[in-house]
């Protein structure tokens, strides 16, 4: 780290995370990045600057985006709720909108400036906690993987600063909001590069409601692929239905980082093997809560390098009600059990949680649920491991035949053996019946009638009756099942 | 006539005298020998040629074989057993008895018995020209002792650089034929690791999992392996006849063990600071010139005055020209004395005379010739020696420096990439053909050490043979030509 590097952080007061640009890996730093999800994505010295959504100031934005700009009127399908040249005070959280859940994340914090939503974003590098026993050096905004949700009104003028700590030029593209061209943040097209250590302004108003994202739009690719990712949510000024009691919030990304080693590969174009939602893989996720006949809704995006991801959930049918391009028609939505996100897309999904207990919800692509699956090994399913396992163990003490049976137990085993450093191959986590297998895209939604938060409520205890088990000898016999 | 009877009688009687100072026996040259061996090598050479010697070297190398054999044993038993040098030995007796005879007023004894009946059967006067001849005989017997004398010096030198030479050999024998026993061990290991392949594709190939490919993929390389390994099988019975022929063992003596491992890097380098000269100083095969040099001036009665074999201690420049000078310049005049150092002390001065000498001007060429030849042959030594030197001394620092990679580079190294492997696998991102091939490498490693080792105790034997006083063994080239390339070899396994 140079001098004015150092200076310039000591000034902004982020050193927290720009410590790793050095290239020196620091892991203890990655609890700072992600203890604490519910903090409001507010971190060191933001807090002093923000100070949060709850000013209770209502005066209409003096501001107006830009002149001589009219804003699109053409498509009828733009999902909007009022004339998207009124203005309005800035939206607030609880009176204007349910603020959304981010499971693992957090939300921009904002301060309103003559009516403005002002943000302030900072591109940078840090250490990033996939799972326990699990990091690796990543780039987000504000020390996060994926970046805050930025959280808004339609009808809101907000200005967005964007400050840049990587050591590489980078953009913000708002991806999905219909916007002034040269707000758009593609580098080099509709704006110049922000240079290292440069902040810019992005100023515009929000004439849509909906799901949306935003990323880097300067060498994709790789940053995109390093983190530099994140969800936009516009509530509607003028909401026709009620509000949802649990507004759902998960972004999908995929990443390939080889045990062992300390940062994604954004070269790899198959086989990603650490597969994330909200920046985490299994059993790092925290699990969506609801109360028995919550009205919820999921907004799920994707922005993973190569993957298109059917999210499926179990125990319900949920209706698709929006994409990021607006509201579905009620006639035209799908009931469906899974979601088919694909990349660049986001999909609100709505359901009455009407089903007590633990509901796995995943990606249905099963490579999209292991973790640090290795490839292009031989296969040893079925394979006599007795016979394997004299004649190498004879050569290499210690070896032990595996995946002869599949990779179910593998997980538990890793977590036995001398395995790479910083690496998490195949592990889940115990389940209330025993060792769930799983990892990457998995996680839990988890219905109750009774809750006294929204705080896990730990394993569903069912209903007599209610639970699968062994076949008793009479039982078998009563239905003549022969086995 | 008369007066020439008595001043070869009185001649006689003083050669006979003379003669009867030298031994017949060759044992104090064989002790001097000895003497000088053990001197430049610390092995002792024995030449017992009695029973109840030979009953005692017998019982000696008996229990030199009932243990493992190390250098020093074996060399031991060389010396004691060895019979090409026991030939060489003979060559002592030979020239001591040469040394014995050319003292001896023989031949007036020897032809009067077979000549005297005859003569005077018929009374020629060829009895009195017989007696001159030997007169003048008698007058040559310091001449021919002092011929005599230096031969015998020439022999010792043999002598001694035969039994040093032995000694090399043996121990060049000695660790080859350990490094091919250590090759073995680890051909072993890599049969087994590529037996251990074999298994895992057969099991992997049973269960439907593998193709006809990679199961015949890993034969290939078993098969191979195999190979590898009955060279290396041959190369120790190469190395172990090597030592039986050098031991001179026969029979049931020849199934001996040899130590099982070649001797680790020691700590401190053997001091290599003047080596050149040091070994031009030692070396036998120059002392051997200088005493063939020594013999020709004997032979032909010349007086050096000054050294004319360059002083290769300094180690310089270009062949200094020999003059020869001539102490009785030719009565003809010749030459003028230009290329002098050699005087000529060319027979007795009363013989000068008789027709016999000549004017001496061939014999005087010849000489010149000879003293020519072994210049130039000294000065080739003195070259090949040097370069010997200055090889052998390389290649014990390149050795050493490999060596130590090896033991702290790659042997490790090779460690850590099999754990790091073991570890991969283990998390299940490599499969058992690459954990392996993983084993193997650090086996091929183990492989190249062994050879930079084997390399490394070649060139320290050159070294000692050099300041032993011979050129080293196998004719001074110190490359181990079967050392094994580390990490080579083999294509990969299919997965
Ligand atoms: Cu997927």
């Amino acid at each position: 780290m140079d001098k004015s590097r150092r200076k310039f952080l000591a000034a902004s007061g982020v050193a927290v995370a720009g410590a790793a640009l050095g290239g020196r890996i620091n892991l203890a730093q990655a609890q700072t990045g992600h203890s604490g999800h519910n903090m409001g994505g507010m971190r060191g010295s933001h807090d002093g600057q923000m100070s949060g959504g709850m000013q209770q100031k209502t005066s209409r934005p003096k501001a107006s985006p830009a002149s001589g700009y009219a804003h699109p009127r053409g498509n009828d399908w733009y999902a909007r709720t009022v004339d998207p040249d009124d203005t309005f005070p800035p939206g607030q959280p609880g009176k204007d909108y349910t603020p959304v859940v981010v499971p693992n994340g957090a939300t921009l914090p904002f301060k309103i400036v003559d009516g403005v939503k002002v943000f302030h974003m900072v591109a940078e590098e840090f250490v990033h906690q996939f799972a326990p026993g699990f990091k690796a050096i990543c780039w987000g905004y504000n020390g996060r993987f994926p970046g805050p949700v930025i959280e808004a009104v339609e009808g809101d003028v907000i200005r967005i600063y964007v400050t840049n700590k990587l050591s590489v030029p980078t953009s913000v593209h708002w991806h999905g909001l219909i916007l002034p061209a040269n707000m758009d943040g593609v580098a080099n097209l509709s704006q110049p590069v922000i240079k290292p250590g440069e902040t810019f302004r992005y100023e515009f108003k929000c004439i849509q409601h909906g799901t949306f994202m935003y990323h880097s739009h300067k060498d994709t690719m790789t940053q995109e692929g390093m983190g530099l990712v994140g969800m936009f949510i516009i509530h509607p000024r003028k909401p026709k239905r009620p509000r949802p009691d649990r507004d759902f919030v998960m972004l999908l990304h995929e990443m390939d980082i080889k045990p062992g080693t300390y940062r994604p590969d954004t070269t790899v174009a198959v086989g990603f093997n650490t597969l994330t939602m909200n920046g985490m893989v299994f059993p790092g996720i925290e699990p969506m809560v609801a109360k028995l006949n919550d009205k919820v809704r999921m907004r799920i995006g994707n922005l993973s390098a190569m993957d298109h991801h059917p999210i499926h959930l179990h125990g319900y049918a949920f209706r698709i009600t929006e994409t990021d391009g607006g509201e579905i028609p009620e006639a035209a939505q799908w009931p469906e059990v899974s979601v088919l996100v694909s990349v660049g897309q986001t999909r609100n999904i709505e359901f009455v949680a009407d089903n007590p207990g633990d509901w796995a919800m995943h990606c249905h692509m099963t490579h999209h649920i292991m973790n640090q699956m290795g490839h292009g090994l031989p296969n040893m399913v079925g394979v006599d491991a007795r016979v394997v396992n004299t004649s190498v163990g004879d050569l290499i003490p210690g070896y032990m035949t595996m995946g002869t049976k599949g990779m179910g137990e593998m997980g538990k085993h890793a977590a036995m053996m001398d395995i790479p450093e910083n690496s998490i191959p195949m592990v889940g986590a115990d389940g209330p019946y025993g060792y769930l297998g799983v990892g990457g895209m998995f996680t839990v939604f988890k219905v109750r009638a009774d809750l006294e938060s929204y705080d896990d409520p730990g394993w569903y205890n069912p209903p007599e009756g209610t639970l699968a088990r062994t076949a008793t000898a009479a039982e078998l016999r009563k239905d003549g099942i022969k086995v | 006539m008369l007066g020439r009877w008595t001043k070869p009688a009185l001649v006689a009687a003083a050669a006979l005298t003379l003669a009867g100072c030298a031994s017949i026996s060759p044992q104090e040259a064989f002790l001097a020998v000895a003497d000088d061996v053990e001197a430049r090598t610390g092995a002792r050479i024995q030449w017992d040629s009695g029973s109840q010697e030979d009953l005692e070297a017998r019982e000696t190398v008996k229990a030199l074989l009932s243990r493992p054999l190390t250098p020093a044993s074996a060399v031991r038993i060389a010396l004691l057993n060895n019979r090409e040098l026991r030939a060489v030995y003979t060559s002592l007796g030979l020239a001591q008895a040469d040394l014995v005879q050319a003292g001896l007023l023989s031949n007036p004894v020897l032809d009067g018995v077979v000549n005297w009946p005859e003569a005077v059967s018929t009374g020629t006067p060829e009895l009195a020209l017989g007696i001159g001849f030997r007169f003048i005989e008698i007058l040559w017997i310091p001449l021919k002792q002092r011929i005599a004398e230096s031969q015998l010096e020439e022999a010792k030198i043999q002598v001694a650089g035969a039994a040093i030479d032995v000694i090399g050999r043996t121990h060049l024998a000695f660790v080859d034929h350990v490094a091919a026993e250590e090759e073995v061990i680890l051909l072993k290991q890599v049969v087994k690791s590529a037996r251990a392949s074999v298994a895992a594709a057969k099991a992997i190939r049973e269960a439907g999992n593998a193709t006809a490919l990679d199961f015949e993929q890993q034969q290939a390389l078993l098969t191979s392996s195999k190979l590898l390994l009955a060279a290396a099988q041959a190369r120790v019975a190469e190395t172990r006849e090597a030592l039986n022929v050098l031991m001179g063992l026969t029979g049931g003596d020849t199934s001996w063990r040899a130590t099982k491992r070649l001797k680790r890097l020691p700590a401190r380098e053997i001091p290599l600071a003047g080596i050149e000269q040091r070994a031009v100083k030692a070396s036998l095969e120059l002392a051997g010139l200088r005493q063939q040099l020594n013999t020709l001036v004997a032979r032909y009665g010349l007086t050096v005055k000054q050294a004319i074999l360059p002083d290769l201690d300094v180690g310089v420049e270009a062949e200094r020209a020999v003059e020869v000078v001539e102490l009785d310049p030719p009565e003809d005049g010749g030459e003028p004395g230009t290329e002098t150092e050699i005087t000529w002390r060319v027979g007795p001065t009363f013989g000068v005379a008789l027709p016999l000498f000549d004017q001496g001007q061939a014999k005087k060429a010849r000489a010149i010739m000879m003293i020519r030849d072994i210049q130039s042959r000294y000065w080739a030594a003195a070259v090949r020696i040097r370069s010997a030197a200055r090889l052998a001394r390389a290649s014990l620092l390149t050795a050493r420096k490999t060596v130590q990679y090896y033991r702290k580079a790659l042997l490790p190294q090779t460690e850590r990439v099999l754990r790091e492997t073991q570890r991969q696998y283990n998390a299940m991102q490599e499969g058992v053909f690459r954990l392996i091939r993983a084993k193997r490498d650090r086996i091929e490693a183990g492989r190249g050490f062994i050879g930079a080792l084997q390399t490394y105790w070649r060139a320290r034997i050159a070294i000692r043979q050099l300041l032993s006083g011979r050129m080293p063994p196998g004719g001074g080239g110190m490359a181990v030509a079967a050392a094994a390339p580390a990490g080579g070899g083999g294509g990969q396994g299919g997965h």
